[in-house]
């Protein structure tokens, strides 16, 4: 049997949790705010933001590919863009307490640093052969879709929530 | 767990090879090698190496070595989906170095912006690699 389970298994999973929705413009996370809750996107679209400038917009997740939405106290505010459904989930015990959920959520973000190593290999190449900054910036920003909120699969750079804080 | 030793000069992970394992260290210093090129040198307990090969289940992308006698506890890779505690562990890591990557990431556009020169913008880029790299461990939780 495969360490990490397939994504239909997780999807059965999250099948068990409560639903949450939120209409277009409504606030679905916001700075600094903490509930301990982690959501994962199951429908819709929603926009992530910084002091108030777009950094990623995150849409309804493809097969396999799971949106994450994790809260705590973080620098980003998190919109619907439209009607949007998640599955609310307690951060702690889902995460602490579910190898499969904890096994899933670890595998994309080993898949997406991994991807980033490929990049920056490419990014080094580029730096080393004296490549003009404007073409270094297209490499960085590769880099920065895979491993920043847009990345596709889990969605927001405020995971992990920190056990611990 | 079990505890393996290697000695000074040892290589603990081939880059290139997989293997089914996880390797925590538990006391000594190893260097962390990627193309022939020291990316880290790692002292701190609990540090982990060989989750991102378990989790993709591909060869280590780096080689690991000992600089002086060190000491590993080992687990199989299964230990993740039968140990909550271990999981967890390992995922705060990968998450974390996640999240400091990026911010390392940003650190570089900064420098390329403000027209830095390639050895500037190239050192920022070797934090990024680290981090990406090596598995280091969670301040928070060893």
């Amino acid at each position: 049997m495969p360490l990490i389970p397939d994504s239909a298994v997780f999807q059965r999973r999250l099948g068990a949790l409560p639903l949450a929705t939120y209409q277009a413009g409504e606030n679905v996370l916001t700075t600094g705010s903490r509930t301990g809750q982690l959501l994962i996107l199951k429908k819709g679209a929603v926009s992530i933001s910084k002091e108030a400038v777009e950094i990623a917009k995150v849409a309804e997740p493809g097969a396999g590919e799971i949106s994450a939405l994790l809260d705590q106290p973080h620098t980003a505010d998190v919109r619907a863009l439209e009607s949007s459904e998640f599955y609310v989930a307690d951060a702690a015990s889902l995460l602490v307490q579910d190898p499969v959920v904890l096994l899933y959520v670890s595998a994309i973000v080993a898949q997406r640093l991994n991807r980033a190593n490929q990049v920056l290999i490419e990014l080094k190449s580029q730096i080393h052969a004296g490549q003009p900054p404007s073409e270094i910036g297209k490499t960085v920003e590769k880099i920065e879709e895979l491993l920043g909120p847009s990345g596709g699969n889990l969605a927001y750079a405020g995971y992990p929530y920190d056990p611990f804080a | 767990m079990p505890v393996v030793k290697h000695r000074a000069r040892e290589v603990v992970l081939t880059a290139g090879l997989k293997t089914d394992g996880l390797l925590f260290l538990r006391s000594g210093t190893v260097e962390v090698v990627k193309d022939g090129v020291q990316i880290a040198s790692v002292n701190a307990p609990g540090s982990v190496f060989g989750e991102l090969a378990v989790l993709l289940d591909q060869p280590h992308m780096a080689e690991v070595r000992a600089l002086e006698p060190s000491e590993f506890y080992v687990a199989e890779s299964a230990i993740l989906a039968s140990d909550p505690t271990v999981a967890h562990y390992v995922a705060a890591i990968l998450a974390r170095r996640l999240d400091a990557a990026n911010r390392w990431l940003a650190a570089v556009k900064r420098r390329i912006q403000a027209g830095d020169p390639p050895n500037v913008i190239g050192k920022a880029v070797e934090k990024v690699e680290e981090l990406i790299s090596y598995g280091g461990r969670d301040p928070t939780g060893w």
